[in-house]
């Protein structure tokens, strides 16, 4: 007797093993790592895959009104097998949503939502003035239609998007996405960028130059606020000089180039803590008087911020 | 039976675990287990428990004594106790899930579950089969589609430790 007990002992302390635990009881510790980590867990072994594979665990990876939003996709979306081709999918495949004004994809590591406002989305000041701004259809662009800068001195673009639509208790940083068919005016000229409440003054209001290798012009060069200086003065380089004395050098948000070939500048970051929150994503220069021209907008986009 | 005198003593509960052993305690602490909830209500007071072992038992009466006596000043003490808890090896943990996923225990569960998930994290799949001593049953054709799948969704180092 004494001898079969150890036997049962060895037994069961080799079977006490992930896959002796309930599938439903692996599936909640499969959905609690995160969605790279359940991709690599399916190449342990065939059973582990099936539920590494199981909808029960991507739903958990997706955001909950998934369907809600793929229902608003402007173009068909193929029907999948299974919620991890799904989420895959969204995460390698921006829809287009809300009749092509809008984009939302997947975050591909975390499953937090991301959300590219489009041009005809965003506020433009005198932006249905043929004089100041021109609409039109570029193949590199993944929106139906991009603003045109035709010339303007009131420069002023702001976006709004509701904290509950995206992820909750996420950081966001929401990025202005632009090219230049002319960059006239904007090598000199910086513009105010912030992100904040809606209705609530923005304390975070920085500078920024959307041209990527600015000129810096001091303010004294300016006859007036709205007597710019002619572009076809000599000045400095930003390089060669110190920035003006409100920017903070490690607050300075430098437009970067992006893999699909148009540029972004960082407006900010904020915290989807309240659902409520309406967050107002702006860009503007409206203080001086300086003619700028040639800038196409493409959109905001805002995405979870990288630790 | 005790519902028929209602004495100020307070109610036990006899566990029997899959080994035999007999544990008493009072049912206020056991009721915290949806299935000692449900024998309870049935009239039972001698719960055999044919899937839970006498090690994992000891540890589990030990964190429903704990926790049935939460309170607002006790709350550091508690996430001490909870911490100490899952700082064992894996083996325990799955057997210690394995037996409250059994007695539905649910705040204990999620507390299992999340501390295996955070300690399999980043692992690859071959520190995954020795920590859980299971058995790759891929053909070397097979897992490399899953791999090449996987490629194409992400990419990312693993990390290879067994702690």
């Amino acid at each position: 007797m004494e001898k079969q007990k150890g036997e049962e002992d060895d037994e069961r302390s080799t079977c006490i093993c992930l896959l002796t635990l309930p599938e439903g009881c692996i599936a909640d510790i499969l959905a609690l790592t995160s969605p790279p980590d359940v991709c690599r867990f399916s190449l342990v072994s065939t059973s582990l895959r099936s539920t590494a594979d199981s909808d029960s665990v991507w739903e958990k990876f997706l955001p909950s009104d998934y369907r809600s939003i793929i229902a608003r996709s402007s173009t068909p979306i193929p029907d999948f097998r299974s919620l991890k081709d799904l989420y895959v999918y969204l995460s390698h495949h921006p829809i287009l949503i809300d009749e092509g004004r809008k984009c939302f994809s997947l975050e591909k590591w975390t499953g937090k939502k991301c959300y590219f406002l489009g041009a005809r989305d965003l506020n433009i000041t005198y932006g249905d003035s043929p004089e100041h701004w021109g609409w039109t259809s570029l193949p590199e662009s993944r929106f139906p239609e991009v603003a045109q800068l035709e010339f303007i001195r009131w420069l002023e673009i702001w976006g709004t998007i509701r904290a509950g639509t995206l992820s909750p208790q996420t950081s966001y940083t929401a990025y202005f996405v632009y090219k230049f068919e002319d960059d006239y005016g904007f090598d000199i000229r910086h513009m105010e960028v912030s992100v904040g409440i809606s209705g609530v003054e923005s304390e975070n209001v920085r500078i920024a130059f959307l041209h990527p290798n600015p000129q810096y012009v001091p303010e004294d060069l300016y006859d007036s606020p709205y007597t710019p200086p002619s572009p076809f003065d000599g000045y400095v380089r930003m390089e060669d000089v110190d920035w003006p004395e409100e920017t903070d050098s490690d607050d300075k948000p430098l437009p970067q180039l992006r893999d699909d070939g148009w540029f972004e500048l960082e407006l900010g970051e904020f915290f989807t803590g309240n659902e409520d929150d309406c967050i107002e994503l702006r860009m503007q220069d409206v203080k001086t008087d300086c003619r700028k021209q040639g800038l196409i907008v493409e959109g905001i986009e805002v995405r979870p911020t990288i630790a | 039976m005790a519902s028929t005198t209602e004495t100020k003593q307070k109610k036990m509960l006899i566990l029997k675990s899959a080994d035999n052993d007999e544990f008493e305690i009072e049912e206020s602490v056991g009721v915290q287990s949806e299935t000692i909830k449900n024998l309870v209500e049935d009239g039972f007071t001698f719960v055999p428990l044919p899937n839970v072992y006498t090690k994992a038992l000891i540890k589990i009466i030990d964190y429903l004594k704990k926790h049935a006596n939460k309170t607002d000043s006790n709350d550091e003490e508690i996430k001490t106790f909870d911490k100490d808890f899952v700082n064992t090896t894996f083996d325990d943990l799955f057997e210690l899930v394995s037996a409250a996923n059994y007695l539905h225990i649910s705040c204990l569960m999620n507390m299992l579950c999340q501390t295996i998930a955070d300690r399999i994290k980043d692992k690859s799949p071959e520190a995954v089969r020795k920590i859980f001593h299971i058995n790759c049953d891929y053909t070397p054709e097979e897992e490399a589609k899953i791999r090449k799948a996987n490629a194409q969704a992400f990419e990312g180092q693993f990390d290879e430790s067994l702690d």
